[in-house]
């Protein structure tokens, strides 16, 4: 968060393995209630959506899914239609159910470990979005193949900001910056003084400063990139996002930003950036309205800009995520 | 989902989610899992769905909803609650629910056999009593009811109509807590039991956010006498009654010193409270619960001549004296630094299974479940089945007296002896 204006209180509080803050005017009464409001929301999206806790609807799904329906709770439910359909958007280049791949390469908490490539093709017949049956009405989940995992990562960080954030707007706060773990960051309305919250990208190779500063009003922009999160094995690197398509790392250097009104969305569309580059990304958003995809290379240098067509009457100033 | 909602926050709140083509495009499969689901749970088949309601949706009652919609062979079919928004969150989680602002009216409702009631305290007893009445089984919130009188008039309406009435005393199911009573009281781990410390130590007003002042009394109910009895209601009493069923027995006498004296903000209920519990046998039970501090958060702790246990709905923990013999299956039970002293951790069920090295365990260790879960699983088990649920009416008096009597002690300034009469129905 940067750029702060006088007059703001901070909350910090600690979930899904990072440190998660809240920017609220000071002049707004009850901050710290409201605050409370929005962090429980991230302690439900967590206790729905973590692999880590086994009483997650996610955590019993990958239990139970490939043998019995499971009932879930309907946030879990919504989620999940959410990001099958994102997944649907990126041509499966974000994919919620490719866990199988997440944990054979040892990324699911874990350090990391290079698999054969027999184990990948095993897991790649266990990995994707159409092996996940959603039954509406019935409130069940159900995997459509044994081995099949959920993996929230790169969608539950955002799907958290989005409760939260729903959370302050109906208690009414105007106005509110969150971000989670500072790899996604939403914005409620514009910083106390009325302008735009500007927020900062900070890329490691650029310690002696910011890469780029955007700026948000009611939108949500999350950054990935592979450097942050990587194992080496026989001098070769290979980073944190994998290809659900291919089960491989993604080998692109460099950094994208995606930016849209839902947190949610934006963090499934930075990873599934990562994976299609600017040319995939270009077809995948052409026609979706307002969201965009910025590049940058290693350095943090501006390559390009995806996506952020204006809707049909709108020009792209009036555009609710701007520069 | 039209386009530009797959970017907006809208998927959250649509309510047709899902419906009509979209979902299908996008590569979802969509299938009626209903019938699957009938065929593939054994018995359910068979089984009528229970038809329940529930009244009062604020936070913890949409918390008690997101569960109940979860358990097998039940349909929430009512959401009912004065607040309009809260009311619509409702329905969020339970589309098919219709909506009441009058809970009356929900119970005239002759389809609907259970109700969960989940709203402020000072209700708890007219409507769980009207709900029996009007021949609904009951799962109440705890703490039971705002004052002893109305928590026997509770008792005494379900010893009279027969139903289940089951308190939210989820402690009482939590595998940790059922697996560290056992350890307590059948292996006796800590040798003889002396002293009890617990706490639940927060750091925060405890408010909640208003959008608009006249709601203050409304949504901040906890905060003033006339609906609410503070802290040893809202959340001493889930460790009260743990400490009366950990160690088999009630109070004999109380002591206690509480005041407004940090957050004066015009509540008034204490923001901090100490209590001395005396148990029978000389066995002194500390208890404190505060409101800006929030080290160590929340425990138990059973003090013994040859053990310490340390209880959390998360984890327990088993220090054991230098001075004791080593357990048998210590060696193989999982270990744990806390604070720089070697502790044994409860892993629900294992390790009263390395001792017997039998495999067979009462308490089934499960954690895959919330508590709250577990709880409603169980109310709705009872309504089938006529069980005795773990929270019984009998039990949570026992609590509601226990903790009323403190607040009672702070506020007289006296000691208070506790005499049989009082826990009787």
């Amino acid at each position: 968060m940067t750029g702060e204006p006088a007059g703001i209180l901070r909350f910090r509080r600690r979930a899904m393995g990072c440190i998660w803050e809240l920017a609220l005017g000071a002049d707004q009464p009850d901050a710290p209630a409201a605050a409370e409001a929005a962090f429980e929301q991230v302690a439900i999206a967590e206790r729905l959506l973590s692999i880590f806790l086994p009483s997650s609807d996610v955590s019993r799904i990958n239990r139970e899914g490939a043998s019995v329906p499971v009932k879930v709770s309907p946030l879990t439910l919504r989620a999940l239609a959410h990001a099958l359909e994102l997944s649907g958007l990126t041509r499966g280049a974000f994919d919620i159910a490719c866990g199988a791949l997440v944990r054979l390469w040892g990324f699911e908490g874990g350090e990391g470990r290079l698999p054969g490539q027999d184990e990948i093709a095993a897991a790649l017949k266990c990995s994707g979005s159409h092996y996940v049956a959603l039954d509406a009405a019935g409130g069940t989940v159900r995997l459509l193949r044994p081995g099949v995992r959920l993996n929230p990562g790169g969608y539950g960080k955002g799907f958290g900001l989005d409760l939260a954030l729903e959370a302050l707007r109906a208690g009414g706060t105007a106005s509110a910056l969150m971000h989670a773990g500072t790899s996604s960051v939403a914005a409620l309305g514009t910083d106390p003084c009325g302008r735009p919250w500007r927020v900062g990208i900070r890329i490691p190779c650029r310690d002696e400063g910011r890469a780029d500063e955007l700026e948000l009003q009611d939108g949500s922009l999350s950054v990935a990139g592979i450097a942050e999160q990587s194992f080496t094995r026989e001098g070769r690197r290979y980073g944190h996002v994998l290809d659900p398509r291919s089960g491989w790392p993604v080998e692109r250097e460099g950094w994208a930003a995606a930016l849209c009104e839902s947190a949610a969305a934006s963090d499934a569309l930075a990873t599934a950036a990562l994976v299609l580059g600017p040319e995939g990304m270009e077809r995948a958003l052409k026609g979706r309205g307002k969201a965009r995809v910025i590049f940058y290379d290693g350095l943090g240098r501006r390559l390009c800009e995806v996506g952020g067509e204006p809707e049909s009457g709108r020009s792209r100033t009036e555009s609710n995520v701007s520069q | 989902m039209s386009r530009s909602d797959l970017f907006s926050r809208e998927y959250l709140t649509r309510r047709d989610f899902l419906k009509g083509s979209a979902a299908a495009a996008a590569g979802v499969a969509v299938f009626g899992a209903r019938r699957a689901q009938a065929e593939e749970t054994a018995g359910s088949a068979t089984e009528e769905p229970i038809r329940a309601g529930i009244i009062g949706t604020g936070a913890q009652g949409t918390f008690l909803l997101s569960n109940a919609v979860k358990v097998p062979g039940v349909e929430i079919v009512a959401c009912c609650d004065i607040y309009e928004p809260h009311l619509e969150k409702s329905l969020i989680l339970a589309p098919d629910a219709e909506p009441y602002q009058d809970y009356r009216r929900l119970l005239d409702r002759r389809d609907i056999q259970a109700v969960i009631i989940a709203t402020p305290l000072h209700l708890h007893a007219q409507m769980s009593i009207d709900a029996m009445d009007a021949g609904k089984h009951v799962f109440c919130e705890k703490m039971m009811a705002y004052s002893i009188e109305q928590a026997k008039a509770m008792a005494r309406k379900q010893r009279e109509t027969g139903l289940v009435l089951q308190l939210g005393h989820q402690r009482r199911v939590n595998t940790t807590y059922r697996h560290a009573y056992r350890l307590l009281n059948v292996d006796r781990v800590c040798g003889r039991v002396t002293q009890v410390r617990a706490q639940w130590h927060r750091n925060g007003s405890w408010r909640r956010a208003v959008p608009d002042a006249s709601l203050e009394k409304q949504l901040n109910w906890r905060l003033y006498r006339e609906f609410s009895q503070g802290l040893m209601a809202e959340l001493g009493s889930h460790q009260i009654d743990a400490v009366n069923w950990f160690l088999n027995a009630l109070p004999v006498s109380v002591m206690a010193s509480g005041g407004i004296d940090y957050w004066k903000d015009g509540r008034t209920v204490y923001d901090n409270i100490s209590v001395i519990y005396e148990y029978p046998g000389g066995i002194r039970c500390t208890y404190t619960c505060i409101t800006t501090n929030e080290h160590e958060a929340y425990y138990e702790m059973y003090m013994g001549d040859e053990g310490t246990l340390v209880v959390t709905p998360e984890k327990g923990l088993l220090f054991r004296e230098p001075k004791a013999e080593q357990l048998v299956w210590a060696p193989m039970a999982h270990r744990d630094e806390s604070k720089g002293k070697e502790a044994i951790v409860l892993d629900a069920g294992a390790t009263r299974r390395a001792r017997e090295g039998t495999g067979q365990e009462e308490i089934k260790a499960d954690a895959s479940q919330d508590d709250y879960y577990v709880e409603l699983e169980q109310f709705f088990d009872s309504v089938r089945t006529g069980k005795k649920p773990a929270s019984d009416p009998e039990s949570a008096l026992q609590s509601c007296v226990t903790c009323l009597m403190a607040n009672h002690a702070a506020q007289t300034g006296r000691k208070i002896q506790f005499n049989e009469k009082m826990f009787q129905i």
